[in-house]
């Protein structure tokens, strides 16, 4: 046996793996952007192995959207010791499949045990695998590509030799592949199984003739005819086994096709626009390999090799994404828009390792050290060795722990008090909705029975509402601006449809949208997490909808994954029986020359070797010297003013304190104090979009800086103009800060007494209904006018209503247009422009926006009819009034005045709603404008706002003929509680606006209260 | 691998054992004409409803053809198809509790094949003479207390099966309001009574409930809310009279009640207009607490009147309330030095004291605006001759409600 020699390279090449893989991924792998979707998918298996229909996300969907093989395994490990148990055990076993697949695949490439070995210990440390696993925690596409590479050599022995075990084995390994990842074989038998064909028949026309220089194109034709009809009986199987192994996600992907909007992703982003992109996606993965390019090339188009060539350079100009346009060219628009194309990259890497590491063999103990060393001398050869085995290392350290330093999830959240939440007095009856939860939320899905409007695996998503949107998840729409917020915001808006009641909210930016729709907080977990909820929804019905399958089909589906595996163990093990008991014998399977003919050429790729080499070093350079130049922003006024705000969104103060101008005398103490006395939707809940900095008359020592800066925030998007000043001190440019308000509260200590509200709910400690006794009766409300109005082509309702009852209520509008033949045309919910609690007495105005997106085939339809239901709940929170519109003039176009805060709680965000009224002080139209900073207590907030030349809209109809209240018409109300309806408060004090279309207008305040007492 | 594939073929095997047996065990029962006499039941007659199902015996049967037989009952909550059962040489058909325990009529027949052997009916009643509750409902749960509203209160006595009571049963349904204890007798009809209880004209909490023999209800509760609020007055409450913009003035309501002198709920709105005579407009808002509303405002910078009412939106509203505020300075200190400094304070107020920081200064200069801020009652600005062209301006100052134009010239 002569293999022991050889061996050890793999085994310690194995056991580095485990160590440094098996030590680090506990730290890694719950952080990664796709294990924790794997796991959910895991519990599925585990609960319900034959049933593939989960109801846990998007309201539903079919888990045969993804091969199961990986879930199931983790499913069956879990039973053994959870979840994550699972996780880790199998994620160490796709380290172990990959080290000695990279071992396998190499000795087909090369046929040198020493070099597989090498390749071996290389692929521990590669650093587009510690990414994959460590980074995005692709486990499926792991053991998918690792498999395959164990394949390859089967499936070159049966196209050499024509063993038929060769071909069972390699059929079986391949079916385990289809099972744990659809997209690894169907590239992979591009990508890795032609050009391994084409490597075979090269071998073939090699044997037939006496060198490399005699394979001319007929000896490989005549190869290639004398091997096709393995190639063919080979490629049918495997077709076969490709369709028929997962024959139901097949059916399940032509049944239900993906209409989703492309998602954004940053792989198929231009690397050189977005260097963020490029480094993860480009620069992590290849790291020190991109040095050996040139040897790779040089190796690839080699003859024996030619077809891997050409595979590997597809692979790379693929992984480019959209630094150029071929890879948009090669696959189209919908494939480069549905595939991330990081995997090509890996797959690239991959295939070069077998060549890095006959590199590395040629390195410390082949021909190149005794050339290099004859050059170089022996110490700068060592030298050059460790040099370059450091930064593989480092650049395999630095990818692990580049979650550590550049977080892409938020904290790891304790689910176990939101998990006892839902389980609480049967809140999994309704939906959830998790906000600013990362990856995490796939963790939290797996321990609850508790089903999610929202989910990650888009490719599943149903819901008209999310396929038509490029947004990624509900729970991070922050990041895709404002068409992001506005998928949220169709959720939050009718919140009844999906019976969603329960939003858990770890990021305080959507906490004013969630209180500007109409929601309220319930309680602070104690994990830190925000409970809201919304009054009045019905919870799920004990019987969901689901898209069923024939039983064949979950038969399948079950049985089929784990059979290929047992089938392989089977193969593999009855073939080592059979082999121990024959005498092994060491045979050559194809003729391997490295003899002298190898050396042709090695000057020249010296040559090139070490200017490729001076160009990498020259990039490196360039990006750490970019690096540098980006932490010294105070070169320029432009790039301090930018850092400045930089550092303001990012709430670094202390980065931002350091700009300003040193003779300001601001020091940090007083500076922190100011900012922590702002507050509002500009401070505290608003995202910088983009910034545009131009400077004006400059001049040696200052320059004005005029800063356009757009900001998202959860309600509108926001541009702010500020003029600063900067100076210039030592070289560097600060900026002068402005003056605080020194305006000074009236009163030190302040009284103030007033009315609370609490509602017991349950008042006997039962899971039964609510008892008759302790439902309360739903507030009466009236609608006193309701409008439906056109305005453009868009149609609106627009009306107010006021709590007539002597408890406080909180209201849902609902608003729905019909056609002549009263058929629904569209039916939405008041969103923002409406005040969702109010207290006796209290009225709102409302409007109701109706996007209806005509196709061509339907014909443009005005609405003839609209009806309007409230549906009134006590509410008991939320009910504060804080701001006092104050001193308001109208002036021409412009509306000036400040708001006063006669109150002892700040209102964070304060909310105009103006109301606008034709000359007969008829309601015609209502908008909601936010304030952008707070107004502390006894303080005022100066504001101007613009009287747009608004149009009047086409009143279509008006009156209250379909209107109801929790039911019951609106005019039984209005008889039975208030038949004597007087104008007082309503016409009155209508404010006057001159040379307007309109002629009134009227305030209605509201405030979100962010932190109350 | 041997052992695996026999494996298989002996699974393989049970479940082909297992299908065939299944297939096999649906034979078909042979038809038998059945004599019309030949089986006869002891006709069950009205009885009370009961836990224990109800055994019904047969006077005359054979026990060959008994397997034949099914016994179809429908009951108040459904029909379904008994089997007659031989237990110890007596044959029996045994109705379920699930049928026994509710009351109602009770159709029954007894059928072989397609042949109706016999047919009947019994009625269950209920057991009136263990009764175990009454159930009360009472709603809406809160009434305005006006001549218009009402709220309606329904008694349901059930039996210890939770079986309503036939009608006629007697009824006793009491309410209490501020110590006044009303019974009245009512009769159950289909089931329950009830009873429509006209709203009292002053706010509290009615109080239900009914009994019948020794069995009661819970207690439940309706609350008496005020009616429509009556016209109030307003009143102001400050610590002084000038404008200087720094002081709260509280603008008050008498405590509001409606026609019957009923305090409005605690957190009903009251929102005050106030316009002045420079056509500015304030709005501020108070909930009541025991009728009284309190809202505050700040006092305005220069000097004014206020016009202020009360609203409650849409019902009632308060007579208008006057305020005048006083100027705190009559004229504007002002200095220019330098050629470019232009100072304006000390600005003192009413007691020659300093006015409170942060008093907003307007100066016009060649049509453009510039606002400064008091500090110590002072406020200054300094011209850059680079922006504005060295020239002699008119400057228009304007503070606390006064204004006054001085001339510079910018060196």
């Amino acid at each position: 046996m002569k293999t022991s020699k050889t061996n050890k390279y793999l085994i310690t090449a194995v056991l580095l793996g485990i160590i440094f893989h098996g030590t680090s991924m506990f730290f890694t792998v719950e952080r990664t952007y796709d294990a924790l979707i794997h796991l959910f998918f895991a519990n599925h298996y585990a609960t319900s192995w034959f049933e593939p229909w989960s109801y846990s996300w998007y309201t539903g969907f079919t888990v045969m959207g993804y091969p199961p093989l990986v879930h199931q395994t983790i499913g069956v490990l879990s039973l053994i010791g959870g979840l994550k148990f699972g996780m880790f055990t199998v994620a160490l076993l796709g380290v172990v499949l990959f080290i000695t697949g990279v071992y396998r695949f190499t000795k087909v490439l090369i046929p040198n045990e020493k070099v597989a070995g090498y390749a071996a210990i290389m692929a521990v440390f590669s650093s587009c695998f510690v990414e994959t696993l460590h980074i995005f925690g692709q486990l499926p596409s792991i053991i998918g590509i690792s498999i395959l590479m164990h394949a390859l050599p089967e499936i070159y022995k049966w196209l050499k030799t024509g063993k038929k075990i060769a071909l069972f084995k390699a059929l079986a390994l391949l079916a385990v592949t289809v099972t744990s990842h659809h997209v690894t074989p169907i590239f992979g038998m591009v990508f890795f199984i032609f050009p391994l064909i084409g490597t075979v028949i090269m071998d073939a026309a090699r044997e037939q003739v006496h060198s490399n220089k005699e394979i001319t194109f007929s000896a490989f034709a005549k190869a290639l005819w004398n091997k096709l009809r393995r190639i063919i009986t080979f490629g049918a199987c495997s077709l076969i086994l490709i369709i028929g192994c997962i024959l139901p996600y097949w059916i399940n992907t032509k049944n239900n096709p993906i209409t989703q909007v492309p998602i954004p992703h940053g792989s198929r982003d231009n690397f050189l626009e977005v260097t963020s992109s490029g480094l993860v996606f480009f620069v992590i993965p290849w790291g020190i390999l991109m040095v050996f390019l040139p040897y790779f090339l040089y190796r690839f188009y080699s003859k024996r090799l030619l077809f891997f060539g050409f595979s590997f350079s597809l692979l790379f100009i693929l992984g480019t994404g959209g630094t150029t346009p071929i890879p948009l060219k090669l696959l189209g628009e919908n494939a480069f828009n549905i595939l991330t194309l990081d995997r090509f990259t890996l797959w690239a890497s991959i295939m070069a390792l077998p060549l890095f590491g006959e590199f590395c063999y040629r390195f410390t103990d082949g021909d190149y050290k005794e050339i290099l060393q004859r050059k170089w001398g022996a110490i700068v050869h060592r030298a050059t060795g460790g040099f370059l085995a450091v930064a593989f290392i480092f650049m395999a350290v630095f990818t692990i722990t580049l979650g550590k330093f550049r977080p892409s999830q938020p904290d790891e959240i304790n689910m176990q008090p939101i998990v006892n939440f839902l389980n609480e007095d049967d809140h999994d009856k309704w939906r959830y909705l998790p906000l600013g939860f990362g990856d995490q939320m796939a963790w939290l899905s797996a321990q609850t029975n508790a089903t999610t409007v929202d989910g990650n695996y888009h490719s599943a998503r149903r819901l008209p509402e999310l396929t038509s949107r490029a947004v990624e998840r509900l729970e991070n729409s922050k990041y895709r601006g404002i068409e992001g917020l506005g998928s949220l915001q169709q959720f939050l808006t009718v919140p009844e449809k999906f019976h969603l009641k329960y939003v858990f909210s770890n990021d305080k930016f959507y906490d004013p949208l969630l209180y500007f729709t109409g929601w309220h907080r319930l309680s602070l977990l104690e994990n830190g997490i925000t409970v809201w909820e919304k009054a009045g929804i019905s919870p799920l019905p004990s019987i969901l909808p689901k898209d069923d399958v024939p039983l064949f089909q979950k038969l399948m589906w079950g049985i089929i994954p784990f059979s290929t595996v047992v089938i392989s163990i089977f193969l593999y093990l009855g073939s080592m029986l059979f082999y121990s008991y024959r005498k092994k014998e060491k045979k050559r399977l194809y003729i391997y020359e490295n003899g002298p003919e190898t050396q042709k050429g090695q000057g020249w790729l010296y040559g090139i070797s070490i200017f490729w080499l001076g160009v990498m070093i020259v990039l490196a350079s360039i990006m750490v010297y970019g690096i540098y130049v980006e932490k010294s922003v105070q070169l320029t006024p432009e790039s301090v003013v930018t850092a400045y705000y930089d550092a303001i969104d990012f709430k670094e103060f202390e980065r931002a304190h350091s700009y300003i101008y040193p003779a300001s005398e601001k020091d940090i103490s007083q500076f922190m104090l100011e900012v922590s006395v702002t507050d509002g939707l500009l401070s505290s809940y608003a995202k910088m979009d983009s910034i545009a900095v131009t400077v004006v008359d400059q001049n040696e020592s200052t320059v004005k800086a005029i800063a356009k800066i757009k900001w998202i925030t959860p309600l509108k998007e926001i541009q702010t103009t500020d003029t600063l000043s900067i100076t210039k001190n030592k070289g560097d440019w600060f900026i002068v800060p402005e003056e605080v308000d020194p305006d000074i509260p009236p009163d030190q200590l302040m009284f103030e007494s007033g009315t609370r509200f609490f509602n017991h709910g349950k008042r006997k400690i039962t899971s039964e209904q609510t008892f008759h006794e302790d439902v309360l009766k739903q507030p009466v409300v009236e609608v006193t006018t309701a409008k439906m109005i056109q305005r453009d082509s868009t149609f609106y309702i627009v009306g107010s209503i006021q709590n007539v009852d002597n408890i406080p209520a909180d209201i849902a509008v609902t608003g729905a247009l019909y056609d002549r033949d009263n058929k629904e045309i569209a039916r939405y919910n008041s969103q923002d422009i409406v005040k969702h609690k109010l207290l006796p007495k209290e009225t709102t105005p409302f409007l109701i926006q109706f996007d209806i997106t005509y196709d061509e085939e339907k014909l443009y339809q005005v609405p003839s009819n609209f009806e309007v239901q409230v549906k009134a709940n006590v509410a008991t929170t939320d009910l504060y009034q804080t701001v006092a519109p104050s001193q308001i003039d109208i002036n021409e176009s412009q509306l000036n005045g400040f708001l006063f805060n006669p109150s002892i709680e700040a209102a964070t965000i304060p909310q105009l709603l103006i109301s606008y009224y034709n000359e007969n002080k008829e309601l015609i139209w209502t908008e909601a404008v936010y304030i952008d900073e707070s107004v502390r207590p006894q303080r005022k907030r100066p504001f101007s706002i613009l009287l747009e030349d608004l149009e009047l809209p086409i009143v279509l109809a008006s009156h209250l003929d379909n209107v109801s209240i929790n039911g019951l018409p609106n005019q039984s109300i209005s008889d039975k509680v208030h038949p004597n309806r007087n104008k007082s408060g309503e016409k009155e004090f209508l404010l006057p606006v001159d040379n307007k279309p309109y002629s009134f207008i009227s305030i209605t305040t509201n405030a979100y209260i962010g932190n109350p007492r | 691998m041997r052992k695996l594939v026999s494996n298989i073929t002996f699974w393989a095997l049970i479940v082909m054992t297992a299908i065939i047996y299944s297939c096999s065990e649906k034979q078909k029962i042979e038809k038998t004409a059945i004599a019309a006499d030949a089986f006869k039941i002891v006709t069950p007659i009205d009885q009370v409803v009961t836990k224990n199902g109800i055994k019904i015996k047969f006077q005359s049967y054979n026990n060959d053809d008994f397997e034949l037989l099914e016994f179809v009952v429908s009951g108040t909550y459904g029909t379904t198809v008994l089997k007659p059962q031989l237990h110890q040489d007596q044959l029996a058909i045994h109705i379920p509790e699930v049928i026994s325990q509710h009351s109602g009529i009770i159709e029954w027949k007894l059928i072989a094949g397609e042949t109706t052997l016999e047919r009947g009916s019994f009625k269950l009643l209920p057991n009136i003479k263990q009764l175990k509750t009454v159930e009360n409902y009472v709603g809406p749960r809160s009434i305005i207390a006006n001549e218009r509203d009402y709220t309606m209160l329904v008694s349901i006595p059930v039996d210890s099966l939770d079986n309503m009571l036939p009608d006629q049963t007697v009824v006793q349904m009491s309410k209490q309001f501020k110590g006044d204890i009303t019974t009245t007798t009512k009769k159950i009809q289909s089931g329950f009574a009830w009873q429509r209880i006209p709203a009292p004209l002053t706010t509290g909490r009615l109080i239900t409930g009914s009994t019948l023999q020794q069995i009661s209800s819970k207690e439940l509760v309706v609350d008496i809310f005020p009616d429509i609020a009556v016209p109030f007055k307003i009143t102001k409450s400050s610590n002084h009279n000038y404008a200087d913009g720094n002081e709260i003035i509280i603008l008050q309501t008498d405590q509001i009640k409606d026609s019957h002198g009923n305090i409005m709920t605690d957190g009903t709105l009251v929102t005050f207009f106030i316009k002045d005579d420079h056509d500015n407009s304030w709005q501020t808002t108070a909930s009541t607490v025991n009728g009284y509303a309190f809202a505050k405002a700040l006092h305005p910078q220069a000097p004014s009147t206020w016009t202020v009412k009360g609203v409650i939106n849409g019902m009632v509203e308060s007579p208008e309330l006057n305020i005048t505020f006083k100027s705190i300075i009559d004229e504007i200190p002002f200095s220019f030095s330098e050629n470019k400094i232009v100072t304006i304070g000390p600005l003192t107020s009413y007691l020659g004291q300093l006015v409170p920081d942060g008093i907003p200064v307007q100066l016009k200069i060649d049509g453009s605006e510039i606002i400064l801020k008091t500090h110590n009652g002072i406020s200054t600005y300094t011209f850059d001759t680079k922006i504005i062209e060295p020239n002699t301006y008119d400057i228009q100052i304007k503070t606390l409600g006064i204004t006054t134009t001085k001339s510079i010239e910018l060196k």
